[in-house]
């Protein structure tokens, strides 16, 4: 250390035009020496960063899709893409947000005011953002992008549609992931996941977006469950305490075209959930729940 | 040193320092940017400037605190130690950026007020693993912020000296709860262990300093000085020869040190503490016949303690006896800019 710092006979003032000459070089080596050192962690730092997700947000981009409009259970438009080899008609049900962190039945509520009608069923023209990602699609609505005209130029619904919407089921089963909101898992937010998500997710689930229980399965691909009760409503204020955690649920899976539901009890999240709020660290388990601190 | 308040004084070492800041903060953020652009084309632009301002802030906290035990440990880095606060505010503003923009991208558009939100969407504050890191990173905000609004030498005259100090030594406080924000907070979400090992090296590197320079005072204050005071209350210091020409001998008495110093055939002794950030006198030299800190090169009289004029800090005196070739000083403290007579030194008197 002493054979590379200069004696220490120098006196620096800063006020001085000049600092000393042994000073002034040392110091230029020191900074260059930062510089380096700035550079090298600004790469690591990038290069061990986890890799984001390819899921996507159309910020900015107005889309319009056609398809029947639900309300019930979880907002959302169901579209048909066409026929299947065997004739059958087969759909995507697009999950509907609102924006910021809200769920989209306000903005329905907003339309269905505008328009005067109740949009339940209807086959509708909605305009909106879209959000996609792993085969799954989520589309962000704002009333003033949706005017009642051309809401419903898509004409009335054809009749029996409903009956088309087949609801499989798939039995009970205990399911280990991680409780996500669905619009910034899908491609809103990156991470939108995790510790540093969690609180944001909260806010999201809170404001009514549909929660997602993400499974990561064997073959390291993701499965997708639409968390609702044994009545099909939503449980978004029941789950808060237990989104972005490792997390087990146990319920019931329905499969309802191409998304998969997963039916919990309502009671038996609520003692879970309330035990999280209690001593989140020491969680008692759950018959039908239980909570894990890590997988 | 200045006589009214100004926003910055500049000069050209400032220039420089901040230019060298500048360019600092641009080489860091367009290779963070333009590198996670090539290798993660996926990412946000809101992730992009969350994690670059947040990497910088943590960055450039680590290097303010590195600064100090570095000027103490070697004179050679006092340069860096001269316009710290330029580097603090930058920092700060920095820090800013990612925690306002992390509470509009995670709290704001909700159901409720995004602060309201930043203390209560997580509310595992009984849990480690879950703890809500975002509030440990908002708290250390708030640190930075207070410490950034009264870096001006205003709030030192006006806080006082004591105040000023306590305050920002606040610094340690915030640097615990961003490590912990970061420990509790993207450290669990990501999979790689060099993030981790970088931060304990932060950790190490920033201890190793404090406990080196420490060591090193501590051995200062213990060289040859035995506190044993005559009949007449003065305490012998030291031979003459052990004090340079213009330079000073610093006395560590039990609750305070002294710096005596040697300049054209007198001895003058003052408290050793500067009034503006608690700078070491003892260290500095006599310049222009001023004590000059060797801080931020603020000036006093030796022998009355007083700034030459318009200035007006004052330090502490003391009186100084020559006996044969033998220094003494008395520990009684004289009200800050009392003038003493300084002791003479015979100009017979041959330097070794």
């Amino acid at each position: 250390m002493r054979k590379i710092l200069p004696p220490p006979d120098e006196f620096y003032v800063g006020y001085l035009p000049e600092a000393p000459n042994t000073t002034a070089t040392f110091l230029k080596n020191v900074v260059i020496g930062i510089g380096i050192v700035i550079a090298i962690l600004a790469l690591i730092l990038v290069l061990y960063q986890k890799k984001f997700s390819t899921n996507h947000f159309e910020f900015g981009i107005n889309t319009t899709v056609q398809g029947y409009l639900y309300t019930d259970q979880v907002p959302r438009i169901r579209v048909p893409l066409g026929k299947d080899f065997h004739g059958q008609e087969i759909y995507q049900t697009m999950l509907l947000v609102g924006f910021g962190k809200f769920g989209a039945s306000e903005a329905i509520a907003q339309l269905e005011q505008s328009t005067g009608v109740s949009l339940h069923g209807r086959f509708v023209a909605l305009t909106g953002s879209l959000i996609y990602g792993d085969g799954k699609a989520l589309l962000q609505i704002i009333p003033q992008d949706n005017p009642a005209e051309r809401l419903l130029a898509a004409g009335t619904s054809p009749m029996g549609h409903e009956e088309t919407l087949v609801l499989q089921s798939k039995g009970e089963t205990l399911l280990p992931g991680e409780v996500v909101d669905s619009k910034c898992f899908f491609g809103v937010m990156k991470p939108g996941e995790g510790k540093p998500h969690r609180s944001c997710a909260v806010r999201c689930i809170a404001g009514g977006i549909p929660p997602i229980l993400k499974v990561k399965q064997a073959n390291n691909k993701t499965a997708y469950y639409l968390i609702l009760a044994e009545d099909y409503t939503m449980v978004n204020q029941e789950i808060l305490p237990i989104v972005g955690q490792p997390v087990r649920l146990k319920g019931r899976v329905i499969q309802m075209e191409d998304w998969n539901l997963l039916l919990v009890n309502r009671q038996s999240l609520l003692s879970v959930t309330s035990q999280v709020n209690e001593w989140p660290g020491l969680l008692a388990l759950d018959k039908r729940f239980t909570l894990c601190q890590s997988e | 040193m200045s006589a009214s308040y100004q926003a910055i004084l500049w000069n050209r070492q400032k220039k420089i320092y901040d230019t060298i800041l500048v360019s600092f903060l641009l080489l860091y953020a367009i290779l963070f940017v333009s590198v996670n652009l090539i290798i993660h084309p996926e990412i946000t632009f809101e992730t992009l400037l969350i994690r670059t301002t947040a990497t910088l802030a943590f960055l450039l906290l680590h290097i303010i605190l590195m600064i100090g035990p570095l000027a103490r440990l070697h004179p050679v880095f006092l340069p860096l130690l001269y316009n710290r606060r330029h580097l603090g505010v930058t920092m700060f503003c920095v820090a800013a950026i990612h925690g306002i923009f992390s509470i509009i991208q995670f709290h704001a558009l909700g159901n409720v007020h995004p602060l309201v939100s930043l203390f209560l969407s997580n509310t595992h504050y009984g849990s480690l693993p879950y703890f809500p890191f975002q509030a440990l990173g908002f708290l250390a905000l708030i640190i930075f912020m207070l410490m950034a609004v009264t870096s001006h030498d205003f709030w030192l005259e006006n806080l006082s000296p004591k105040v000023w100090k306590t305050l920002h030594m606040g610094v340690y406080l915030a640097y615990a709860l961003v490590l912990m924000h970061v420990m509790l907070g993207v450290i669990q979400y990501e999979t790689s262990p060099v993030l981790v090992v970088l931060l304990g090296l932060g950790l190490l590197l920033l201890l190793g300093l404090h406990v080196a320079a420490s060591r090193k005072e501590h051995q200062k204050d213990q060289e040859g000085f035995a506190y044993n005071p005559e009949a007449d209350g003065f305490i012998r210091v030291c031979a003459l020869d052990e004090i340079a020409e213009n330079r000073a001998k610093i006395v560590s008495l039990p609750e305070e040190r002294i710096a005596i110093f040697r300049y054209a055939n007198h001895l003058s002794a003052v408290s050793n503490v500067c009034k503006h950030q608690n700078g070491p006198l003892g260290e500095g030299r006599i310049i222009d016949g001023c004590i000059t800190c060797p801080w931020h090169g603020y000036q006093y009289l030796p022998h009355n303690g007083s700034s030459p004029p318009p200035f007006k800090e004052k330090v502490a005196t003391y009186d100084v006896k020559l006996v044969g070739r033998t220094v003494y000083v008395h520990p009684k403290a004289y009200p800050e800019g009392t003038e003493r007579p300084p002791a003479v030194v015979p100009t017979n008197t041959i330097m070794i």
